[in-house]
């Protein structure tokens, strides 16, 4: 890559270059800034808290370890996601091995459904359930637009897909929350 | 009369506007049910409703320092670099002496550094030709693959943990 590519403005590839060089309280920033985003992303998933954090940290300790092979072309988001699809790709290859999982009780209530009434929780359930049974790219595409902030172009980067075919998963994805979740209100 | 005449258009229009001469369409109810599903989702998509459990950052920091701290920094990029470069002797002392040149320059810039590693593979073609021949290599890692050959250089019991570490 030449000098001129480096996007120095962007303070997580400046923090890349610092963990590529061994930096662990520049890694801490890292994990503390992008947790949140991570977390979630991977919890509208799997739908487990505990999974999600496994997931979370694995994708941290790949990045430390991949930190030099990072080159600061694009913002920094679009080589994280697309480090973490590779790793939630991974667990749903190991999950398709494993029993039918179950959702622990402590998952669900770290989900916010106190106050709320029996009928809104079912549909906080449905909708977890329909976004859960989305192919994975038309998953992983809605969640980086909407729950992410990335661009279609950054979106099409970090899944190493076209921008029409990002679009097109987009598309699809609407379709199907909208059907899904239509279907449960008109019960 | 006139008031009169005023009363009776008064209930004629009050009669016309409780008519209500539309029919929904038959597919109205489900449109709006679809439309309150893709708000409903839309919304939900951008919440992040989970908060990381209080220990995770120090979680992660232990797992990623656990092990062989001093090697898991390197990525296996390095691994495949220290192979091709091991290989050509003339190829580490050029690239070391860079690697001291980096070291001990500090404000040098990154396209002079890079005209340098240009300048140790013009005059070993070699190691250039090792070098072309796996197209992923860039300026960069030829040059951070030097600093460490530099700092292995000034420490022979670390170096031969790494070159343990990479040849297995």
């Amino acid at each position: 890559m030449l000098p001129d590519q480096i996007n120095d403005s962007d303070p997580d590839s400046s923090r890349m270059r610092l963990i590529a060089g061994g930096d662990f309280s520049a890694m801490r920033d890292l994990v503390e800034r992008w947790q949140k985003p991570l977390i979630n992303f991977f919890y509208r998933s799997v739908n487990s808290v505990h999974t999600a954090e496994d997931l979370a940290q694995a994708t941290f300790v790949k990045i430390f370890k991949n930190a030099g092979t990072y080159e600061a072309k694009a913002k920094f988001p679009t080589w994280l996601f697309c480090v973490a699809r590779s790793v939630l790709i991974s667990n749903f290859r190991k999950e398709s091995v494993r029993p039918v999982a179950f959702a622990a009780p402590e998952d669900l209530a770290n989900i916010g459904t106190s106050g709320e009434d029996g009928r809104v929780a079912e549909l906080e359930q449905a909708f977890s359930e329909a976004v859960k049974t989305l192919p994975e790219k038309q998953r992983s595409a809605i969640l980086l637009l909407c729950q992410q902030g990335l661009s279609y172009e950054e979106i099409a980067d970090a899944m190493e897909a076209s921008i029409p075919n990002v679009k097109t998963w987009i598309f699809r994805a609407r379709q199907a929350l909208k059907e899904k979740l239509s279907v449960f209100l008109e019960k | 009369m006139n008031k009169k005449l005023t009363d009776a258009q008064k209930n004629a229009e009050d009669a016309k506007l409780a008519e209500m001469p539309l029919e929904p369409s038959a597919d109205f109810t489900r449109r709006v049910l679809e439309a309150c599903a893709d708000a409903y989702a839309e919304r939900k998509l951008r919440e992040m409703p989970l908060e990381p459990s209080e220990d995770f950052t120090r979680n992660v920091m232990a797992e990623i320092t656990a092990g062989t701290p001093s090697l898991i920094a390197f990525p296996l990029r390095f691994k495949r670099a220290m192979r091709v470069l091991r290989i050509s002797a003339a190829g580490i002392a050029a690239l070391a002496i860079v690697g001291i040149s980096l070291s001990s320059s500090g404000t040098l810039s990154k396209s002079s550094l890079n005209e340098q590693v240009a300048s140790v593979l013009d005059s070993d073609p070699e190691l250039a030709a090792m070098v072309a021949a796996d197209d992923e290599f860039s300026f960069n890692e030829l040059l951070a693959v030097s600093q460490l050959l530099t700092t292995l250089n000034k420490n022979s019991e670390q170096a031969s943990d790494f070159f343990a570490y990479y040849e297995n």
